[in-house]
């Protein structure tokens, strides 16, 4: 049986799951210029995250994964300490 | 596994046609003379009713001069000449003794309980050991353990004298108490006039291997070897398979290697049999209660021409002696051997007696010798070998050689007191694996090293392999390891494999425990059998060949995480806060894209022992107080410090924090969340 690869999509948040690859790009919009987060969880544990001021509208961000286990984790978009997007990443 | 298949050979010695399954073979005579009278042979004397098996047994032989074979033949078991009334063809109706005799295979392994009703007296042997006497008249009872799959000889004999005339035999299986005459119920015994023979069945090797549940065994390779030191090419061992093959464990780190094994033999010498003769060719001097020993002389006429004495390895000595014997000497009249054995030899009990001779300091044994070449399988190894694409041993041991374990050695080592001894929280197992510099002792050169391997000024071994840290040892060795004979236990070192012999028809199933060099916390070794080790570590990252797991918990301590870029680092900020867990121990994991980033340097607030230790594409770094006498409670803040390699937008997944471990005096894990 041939398994078929998740796809990759630009608008990360809007998949509940997909498979990331090394330097991979991915885009989602916010409605605020305030201060946001990425931050990926393995678990209950942050294990890496991205703190970043982000224009109004469109942002792109590029997701680097040689540090990161294999496996599923949890990406989130967090504006002042709420979650306001996320989504489950598949490293291979 | 493999079962047992049987072949049925017929038996040239009789003369009758042979049916095989359901049917015994049977004789029946004619006694008392066929009119009542008694018959002396030999001094012993039968008469009316069998009072006992010795009785019976000499009604029914032919040497007895009142007693004449009248019939013989096969039966059906389930049938009145079998065992429904025991009454097959014979002579008359009064003075005759009926002798059935066959095989029966048990279905069921346990406890069958037989029953012998007979007019008159009967008997029944089982593997040649009388089970049961039954005197005329009614019924008899006696419990035999049977395993399934098993054959079994049977005999029955029953006489008559006069009157009434009848023998049942009947068993009730383990699974019911309900009786069955034997060929009656074949699913719970078989029954067969032919015997049975075994086809000869290879070694099967089916290993058990323990891991700790973190582990995953079917990530882990190893090879089987063959001990090839007799062959001509050089190497000692070699590999079972000609393309040099390894293989993986089964998930629940099992592995039948009977596929792999190396079935050709090899010549192991010669073996001597015995049987009884006219000349006394052998003589065995009195027992050296010291060496524990016997001194066998063989008169080297008994050797055939150009006979190696050295190439002797095995005698079998009438029914005294079956098995190794050791070379000693041989002159011009005998070759002289050692038989090496804790009990003396019962000359007199033996069958062979009137073949020995006790001659004051010696016995002469008339004995005609033949000779035979012994063939043995070569010796294996299961070696686990070094996997590098699943399997990195410098990384596993950082996964399982942590600050928690370096805290248990001190804390072992120096909680004697000032009367010194150690604290007493660990087992023999984890104390062996404390001893990292496996110099037979758990001292301070150890727990030195240990800190040493911490903070990354020494290896824990020279190399780092499989086989400098894995001990694989035998399953009740690892369980009956205790803090009194860690010392002297045979596998009380590093072992990456095992050796095992081969054993003709044999099914082995070894089994072992893994554990490893330094894992004194046994964090990622198995418990010993009933008890638990004193100190379990958490597993927080996902390590190869480690699983995630549920981890011992006692207090949660959220520790921060930030992740900042400057102009020219990326800055990650770890900070314990304040707290009143007495925390003397931490370690943290940060994995790094070391292809876009290098490690730069670390500050930190600790007062502590602090350490970072840099590898290909991850650090570990952390502090220790190795007496106790610092703690965490104030809160520590770790700042680690990464140069870029490039310009970046975008920083997310760079780095990431894959351990963290803080631990308290006495070893145990605190829990922590990286938040």
């Amino acid at each position: 049986m041939v398994v078929e690869p998740y796809p990759q999509y630009e608008m990360i948040f809007e998949e509940s799951i997909s498979k990331v690859i090394d330097g991979q790009e991915f885009s989602f919009e916010v409605t605020s210029i305030d201060k946001h987060q990425l931050i990926i969880k393995n678990g209950i544990s942050v294990i890496t995250k991205e703190s970043f001021n982000p224009t109004m509208g469109l942002n792109t961000k590029i997701l680097y994964t040689k540090s990161l286990p294999n496996g599923e984790l949890n990406l989130s978009l967090i504006n002042d300490s709420l979650e306001i997007a996320k989504t489950t990443i598949i490293i291979e | 596994m493999k079962k047992l298949l049987y072949i049925l050979l017929l038996l040239p010695t009789l003369v009758f046609g042979q049916s095989g399954d359901g049917y015994v073979n049977y004789k029946s005579y004619k006694t008392h003379y066929g009119n009542g009278n008694s018959s002396t042979y030999n001094g012993y004397t039968y008469s009316g009713l069998a009072g006992d098996a010795v009785e019976l047994q000499a009604m029914l032989d032919v040497n007895h001069p009142g007693t004449s074979l009248t019939h013989e033949g096969e039966v059906l078991a389930n049938s009145t000449g079998g065992f429904q009334s025991g009454r097959p063809s014979r002579w008359a109706n009064d003075y005759y003794g009926v002798y059935h005799y066959g095989w029966f295979q048990a279905q069921e392994t346990g406890t069958y309980r037989f029953s012998l009703q007979s007019d008159d007296g009967s008997a029944l042997w089982v593997d040649g050991d009388l089970k049961l006497f039954r005197p005329c008249c009614g019924t008899s009872y006696v419990d035999i353990s049977l395993t399934s799959g098993q054959w079994y000889y049977f005999e029955t004999k029953w006489q008559e004298y006069g009157g009434g005339d009848y023998m049942y035999l009947k068993y009730s299986p383990p699974s019911t108490t309900a009786y069955y005459y034997p060929g009656q119920q074949t699913s719970s015994l078989k029954v067969t006039n032919i015997e049975p023979t075994e086809e000869p069945i290879d070694p099967s090797v089916d290993f058990q291997f323990e891991f700790n549940s973190n582990m995953e065994p079917d990530k882990i390779k190893f090879g089987v070897y063959y001990d090839a030191s007799t062959e001509q090419n050089g190497s000692d061992w070699l590999n079972t398979s000609t393309t040099n093959s390894t293989y993986y464990l089964d998930s629940d780190g099992t592995k039948d290697v009977t596929d792999y094994l190396n079935l050709v033999k090899m010549s192991d010498g010669k073996k001597a049999t015995t049987t009884g003769g006219s000349v006394e060719w052998c003589v065995v001097y009195d027992y050296d209660t010291t060496n524990k020993r016997y001194r066998v002389g063989i008169d080297k006429r008994e050797f055939p021409s150009g006979f190696t004495f050295t190439d002797l390895k095995q005698l079998k000595l009438f029914d005294l002696w079956d098995g190794e014997i050791t070379y000693m000497s041989d002159d011009a009249y005998w070759a002289n051997y050692y038989i090496y054995t804790d009990t003396q030899f019962d000359f007199t009990s033996s069958t062979f007696s009137s073949y020995i001779r006790d001659a004051n300091g010696f016995y002469g044994m008339r004995a005609e010798f033949s000779f035979e070449d012994v063939e043995i399988y070569k010796k294996h190894r299961l070696l686990f070998v070094h996997a590098q694409d699943l399997w990195n041993p410098q990384l596993f041991i950082d996964d399982y050689v942590t600050v928690g374990d370096v805290v248990s050695a001190f804390s072992e080592l120096s909680g004697g007191g000032i009367n010194g001894g150690l604290k007493g929280d660990l087992n023999g197992v984890q104390i062996q694996n404390a001893d990292v510099n496996q110099d037979g002792n758990f001292d301070f050169q150890d727990t030195f090293k240990l800190l040493k391997f911490l903070q990354g000024e020494e290896n824990l071994t020279t190399y780092q392999r499989t086989s400098d840290i894995m001990r694989v040892i035998p399953k009740s060795e690892y369980d009956g390891t205790t803090t009194s004979n860690w010392k002297t236990q045979p596998n009380k070192g590093i072992k990456s494999g095992v050796d095992f012999e081969l054993i003709y028809d044999s099914i082995q199933t070894p089994q072992y425990k893994v554990t490893f060099l330094g894992d004194i916390n046994f964090s990622h070794s198995p418990a010993q059998t009933g008890t638990s080790p004193a100190t379990q570590s958490t597993i927080s990252s996902r390590m190869m060949s480690v699983r995630n797991s549920s981890t011992q918990k006692n207090t949660s301590l959220e520790v921060d995480l930030d992740i900042e870029k400057t102009n020219e680092n990326i800055v990650v900020t770890l900070c314990i806060p304040e707290n009143n867990l007495n925390i003397i121990g931490s370690e943290f994991r940060i994995r790094f894209d070391n292809e876009r980033v290098s490690y730069d340097r670390i500050e930190t607030t600790s007062n502590l022992n602090n350490f970072d230790v840099e590898r290909s594409d991850y650090i570990k770094l952390g502090s220790i107080s190795t007496d106790g006498s610092l703690n965490l409670n104030g809160g520590v803040e770790y700042k680690i410090y990464f140069s870029l390699q490039q310009t970046f937008d975008s920083i997310l997944g760079l780095i990431s924090v894959t351990k963290s471990e803080l631990v308290i005096k006495n070893g145990t894990i605190i829990e922590s969340v990286i938040k």
